[in-house]
């Protein structure tokens, strides 16, 4: 043996390889450190901190204690923090180049815990999360709401008597008052003219019927001056005859200008302008829409984090020629954990849970691995929440599916519209959430469905509540008592980054329903007392307009009387001048007369 | 420094000068010719490493040939290449790859990479030839070379100088 090989060289060599061994068994760690960080840092984008690595060869075991993952969308967040991460490895498998990690635990796991200092590799990178969620949840949906509170809870009195003044009745009559007057005067002046003129013609008839010869032009025209007369006075009579009909007709001008007011007022006012969807938005937005939101959050995280890998082929270049996969070798990924059991606290709702779970086939080559990720989650304590999630990357298309219970969890309580006035108030109720998530590729689909119990929802009056406003929180508490129970159904379409959400909600429903017909009722009593007080308004306008008509209706009629009385002697005149009853007749008077020329030879 | 720099001259001068044997020096050589042709960052290459610390063999014939041949890879890698590959894809030997492969420690051997197999392929073929060649080109020339070398003063120098830094080493 001694010819062949050095025992003095290869002896001491034997000592150095063990004191390698006993060198890598206390020293390993710090490589293992580094190389978790690195590594980690380059998988997640943000810092990874890790306090201390012990690794022992002989047991094939390491462990990671003060593990500290930051969040790269919220850097003074982190999104993991483990006190303790154990790994047994398979032995057989790192002889074979393979990290395949058998059972590892992960004990005092914390999720969202806020870090002292940033967790961004580079402080000016300000990468967020910005994909869109859904138009359900802006700010708009809140707004209408608020508004629609602050509304019903504003001056509606005085909104209400602003619109009376504004009615087109009372106008119309003020200014029918204003305008028969007028029309009446100026009748009566017309009378007035037609008798003046009447007597000047009686007068002038009477100077010619003296003096023929000297006023036969007058005499002659007398007849046809007449009859202008009297088609003035038939005139006359004829616009006096009408004026009740147009008397009528403008009272039924303002009946109509009443009616429209009156729909006016109720249009201006009604209640149905309340958005159910707004107000299930408002009072159960976070509550709904929250879980929905982590989770798919969560499973752009996943996406990002465990990207699809493909099989890799028979050959794979390296720095001098290929490696070479042979035919029938079971391929196995470089890093599989078969199981880790996860143990930790978390908040859910705002209650500390603790919280146990079970991630199995956590690979970095899933297409080798051929099983999907699966984890299942569970929490105990203040809120119960079971997650079943499967991640499957072993097809070319990546999918994810997520179950997620929360039953017997509370609703927190919750305020809709301004403090100051009118607003409603939710008390904490018992809510049972289920969510069911399921992606293909980049298509999204899913349900969440939220049933609450023992719901309490009541109006509530702050200092600057108006009168207005307290008979509507009186009328709507009664039919809000009888809201116990809701349920809300939210639908998920479209794809990761754009999901879209379709929200039915019995809950908003009710909620409008109930509302809209306690302010219909408030509403309306006010209305019909106001409408009543207006009524009354105008039937005294009226009163006093028919008051004082009837006087000029009295003075106008008797100037046309005595108009026509003038007329009638006047025309008795006129026809005893034409039938010579008088001491000359016209024609007479001409007959006598010699020829025009002779007379003034 | 001046060290590094003339250890390949030294350990070609002790090579050719020590009281080793012909034949461990041409076994050397080809240990050092395999170990010079494989890629450095397999489990053969530590192994033939090994061998070549651990036999009795010249340690300086075989490190020089070690540093020949890898300065001869950059140009052998192609045919190296194609020769392993050759070998790596023939159907009827997968089977037997596949297992030696799963084997523990099987994958760090680094066998399954095209220009280690065949850099190993062509150095056990070239090993007998080498070492054939080598021990005849002894036998016949080392006996004057070693009479030529040592009228020079520096391959004195050059031996003592070693002899100084092993003493210095202690």
């Amino acid at each position: 043996m001694n010819r062949y090989i050095r025992i003095g060289y290869v002896a001491p060599r034997l000592v150095g390889a063990l004191l390698l061994y006993i060198l890598i068994e206390v020293g390993a760690g710090i490589a293992l450190r580094q190389s978790i960080i690195q590594g980690g840092q380059a998988a997640v984008g943000a810092r990874v901190e890790v306090r201390e690595v012990a690794v022992s060869l002989r047991h094939a075991r390491a462990t990671i204690e003060g593990l500290q993952l930051a969040n790269p969308s919220r850097p003074m967040e982190n999104l993991l923090e483990a006190d303790r991460l154990e790994l047994d490895f398979d032995g057989n498998s790192l002889l074979r180049r393979k990290a395949i990690v058998d059972h590892a635990v992960l004990r005092g796991a914390r999720f969202g815990v806020p870090r002292e200092t940033s967790g961004a590799l580079d402080p000016s990178d300000k990468t967020t999360d910005t994909a869109s969620f859904a138009p359900w949840i802006t700010e708009g949906a809140k707004n209408a709401a608020t508004a629609w509170a602050e509304k019903l809870g504003g001056d509606i009195e005085g909104r209400l008597q602003s619109t009376i003044d504004e009615f087109e009745s009372p106008r119309l009559a003020d200014e029918l008052a204003e305008r028969w007057p007028a029309r009446y005067q100026a009748l009566r002046d017309e009378a007035d003219a037609l008798r003046d003129e009447a007597r000047r013609f009686r007068d002038e008839l009477r100077v010619a019927r003296e003096n023929p010869l000297r006023y036969v032009d007058q005499l002659a025209a007398a007849p046809s001056r007449l009859r202008a007369l009297t088609a003035r006075l038939k005139q006359l009579q004829t616009d006096v005859a009408s004026l009740p009909r147009e008397i009528e007709a403008d009272r039924q001008q303002i009946a109509v200008a009443r009616r429209a007011d009156e729909s006016r007022l109720r249009a201006s006012l009604a209640a149905d302008q309340l958005d159910a969807n707004s107000l299930t938005t408002q009072l159960l937005g976070d509550t709904v829409t929250q879980p929905i939101a982590e989770a798919i959050s969560w499973l752009r995280w996943v996406r990002r984090m465990t990207p699809s890998t493909k099989a890799t082929g028979n050959v794979t270049p390296a720095s001098r020629g290929v490696d070479v996969q042979f035919l029938g070798l079971q391929q196995r990924p470089n890093l599989l954990i078969r199981a880790l059991d996860i143990e930790g606290s978390a908040t859910l709702a705002g209650r500390p849970v603790e919280m146990t779970g079970v991630l199995t086939g956590l690979t970095t080559e899933p297409s080798l691995h051929g099983e999907p990720m699966r984890l299942v989650l569970s929490t105990t304590g203040g809120a119960k929440l079971e997650v079943r999630a499967t991640i499957d990357r072993s097809t070319p298309v990546p999918s994810e599916t997520i179950h997620i219970d929360c039953p017997n969890f509370t609703v927190p309580r919750l305020e809709l519209g301004p403090a100051a006035g009118l607003a409603l108030r939710t008390d904490p109720s018992v809510g049972n959430l289920t969510v069911s998530l399921q992606t293909e590729g980049e298509a999204l689909s899913g349900q969440m469905q939220l049933v609450q119990e023992q719901l309490q929802i009541e109006p509530a009056l702050g200092p600057n509540a108006s009168a207005f406003s307290a008979r509507l929180a009186e009328a709507a508490a009664g039919r809000l008592g009888r809201l116990n129970r809701a349920a809300t159904r939210v639908d998920l379409a479209g794809t990761l980054n754009t999901p879209k959400v379709t929200v039915w909600s019995s809950l908003g429903t009710g909620l409008a329903e109930s509302l809209r017909g306690a302010a219909e009722g408030v509403i309306s009593q006010e209305r019909e007392r106001l409408l009543a007080a207006s009524s009354e308004d105008l039937a005294e306008r009226l009163a006093r307009f028919d008051a004082a008509l009837r006087p000029l209706q009295e003075a106008v009629s008797g100037a046309v009387e005595g108009s026509g009385g003038d007329l009638k002697s006047l025309s008795s005149a006129v026809l005893a001048a034409g039938s010579g009853r008088g001491s000359l007749s016209f024609e007479k008077l001409g007959q006598q007369l010699p020829k025009a020329g002779s007379l003034f030879r | 420094m001046s060290d590094w720099y003339f250890a390949p001259l030294r350990a070609t001068v002790a090579a050719l000068v020590a009281h080793d044997s012909t034949r461990q020096i041409a076994v050397g050589v080809v240990l050092g010719a395999i170990l010079g042709l494989l890629p450095k960052a397999t489990l053969l290459a530590a192994i033939f490493a090994f061998a070549l610390a651990a036999f009795r063999v010249n340690r300086a014939a075989g490190l020089a040939s070690a540093g020949f041949f890898a300065m001869l890879t950059p140009w052998l890698d192609p045919l190296l290449h194609a020769v392993g590959f050759r070998v790596l894809a023939a159907p009827s030997l997968q089977s037997s790859f596949a297992w030696l492969y799963d084997l523990p420690l099987g994958p760090w051997m680094g066998f399954h990479n095209s220009v280690a197999m065949g850099s190993l392929l062509v150095g056990l073929y070239i090993a007998y030839p080498l070492y054939l060649a080598v021990r005849s080109l002894l036998d016949r020339v080392r006996p004057r070379l070693v009479s030529w070398v040592m009228k020079y003063r520096v391959a004195r120098v050059l031996l003592g100088a070693d002899v100084a830094s092993r003493w210095g080493a202690l």
